[in-house]
């Protein structure tokens, strides 16, 4: 299976001895330290792996920033959509307790602590995972999405109902001066 | 300021409005140019930013109020956890040809409070759209390295742009309309928009721009 594996540069080694270990699960990563070479244009090169890519593993952290490379990254997947489609597995692997981004969070993230990450039985959690795409969704973080969903259709409601409400009373107070 | 606070309401500020039932991590204020020109894009952000789970907010939300207009944008950008500022129009206008720095001086605002309240409840996160070919690179050199997501003016790709940048907020959730479906709705939206405004005797309020977001948006599917 062809896995996109996006990082941010901080987590370069931890990226290349993870893809290490996926190719030995005979998992096929697409690392960009694999797949890129000088004078080609990076940017285009990762955006058609992203596109190729039958599943993606999402290194998050440390700190709540993606660096620019991870960001253009993210927002490839997001813009094609690939976050939404249950049956591209995706897994995030979060680093050393960093805040999901919203697109993953409906996904079973993998949380490791980069001074004690057992990179074999890491990927091998992957590898496994990656054979059950269902397995990579999160049903209860899914069932809060559908909660918060609902909130926020109720939210936007009141929202524009109070909004009337002062709409008439700022007529009311005009009409009176 | 406790973390149950910061899930229902907006942090104390010194400029308070006291008005709107906006959760602080749900609203998201618009800064942006309201002029005729523009309304295509700022009604395609306002769609998405409702459909995508989130409140809209602008300085249009408190016409009317007494405050100088600088003071009212303040107070939205500190009730709202996120911004999204327009820069895509930079060129000098009328006859004195004139650049306008409003939509600059604003994302200071949000910028400051990013900096400023990192690691606390009132936290913020920003972003600027700035005009395709990098040309904001020569207007606005310091965001340099921010990678500002670019649009052609054209609905359809700030759809996808403020669509993508809200997915990637932590207070972002899912379900939700996938951009084509925003896009597909973003017609309707439009229609409702100018029998509001019809009704209203040409002119089109935020409270009716508010309430044509929500019916269309409470018809989406979502995935």
């Amino acid at each position: 299976m062809n896995v996109f594996i996006s990082y941010s540069r901080k987590n370069g080694n931890v990226a290349l001895k993870l893809s290490e270990h996926l190719s030995q699960s005979g998992v096929s990563p697409w690392l960009d330290l694999w797949n890129l070479n000088a004078g080609e244009d990076w940017n285009q090169k990762i955006a058609a792996a992203i596109e190729a890519a039958e599943a993606f593993v999402v290194l998050v952290g440390p700190g709540a920033e993606p660096d620019r490379l991870q960001r253009f990254e993210w927002q490839q997947i997001i813009e094609h959509e690939f976050y939404l489609d249950a049956t591209k597995p995706m897994i995030p692997v979060v680093i050393d307790s960093t805040e999901i981004p919203g697109f993953l969070r409906t996904r079973n993230a993998l949380v490791v602590n980069t001074s004690s990450i057992d990179f074999k039985s890491l990927a091998d959690r992957i590898a496994e995972a990656l054979g059950k795409p269902d397995a990579t969704i999160d049903p209860v973080q899914l069932k809060r999405g559908r909660e918060a969903r609902e909130q926020a259709v109720k939210s936007l409601k009141e929202y524009s109902l109070e909004l009337e409400r002062e709409d008439v009373t700022r007529a009311g107070l005009r009409g009176l001066k | 300021m406790s973390s149950s606070a910061r899930t229902s309401r907006a942090p104390v500020c010194a400029v308070s409005s006291n008005t709107v039932p906006a959760a602080y991590e749900k609203s998201v204020f618009i800064n942006c140019p309201f002029d005729d020109d523009f309304q295509p894009l700022f009604h395609a952000i306002v769609l998405t930013v409702a459909a995508r789970g989130f409140t809209p907010r602008c300085a249009r939300e408190t016409e009317g109020q007494a405050d100088p207009r600088i003071v009212r944008i303040a107070r939205g950008l500190m009730e709202s956890k996120y911004s999204i500022h327009d820069l895509s129009r930079y060129q000098g206008q009328g006859a004195d040809n004139l650049g306008r720095f409003n939509m600059p001086l604003e994302l200071g605002i949000a910028l400051g409070m990013r900096y400023l309240k990192e690691g606390t409840p009132a936290w913020h996160n920003w972003v600027a759209l700035v005009p395709e070919k990098f040309v904001h690179q020569k207007f606005i050199s310091d965001l340099a390295g921010f990678d500002p997501p670019d649009h052609d003016q054209q609905p359809p790709t700030v759809i996808r742009k403020v669509a993508a940048w809200l997915s990637m907020q932590p207070d972002f959730t899912q379900p939700t309309p996938t951009a084509k479906t925003i896009l597909e709705a973003y017609p309707s939206f439009c229609d409702r928009l100018a029998d509001a405004k019809a009704d209203s005797l040409g002119t089109l309020t935020w409270p009716s721009i508010i309430k044509s977001a929500q019916v269309v948006v409470s018809g989406m599917p979502s995935v």
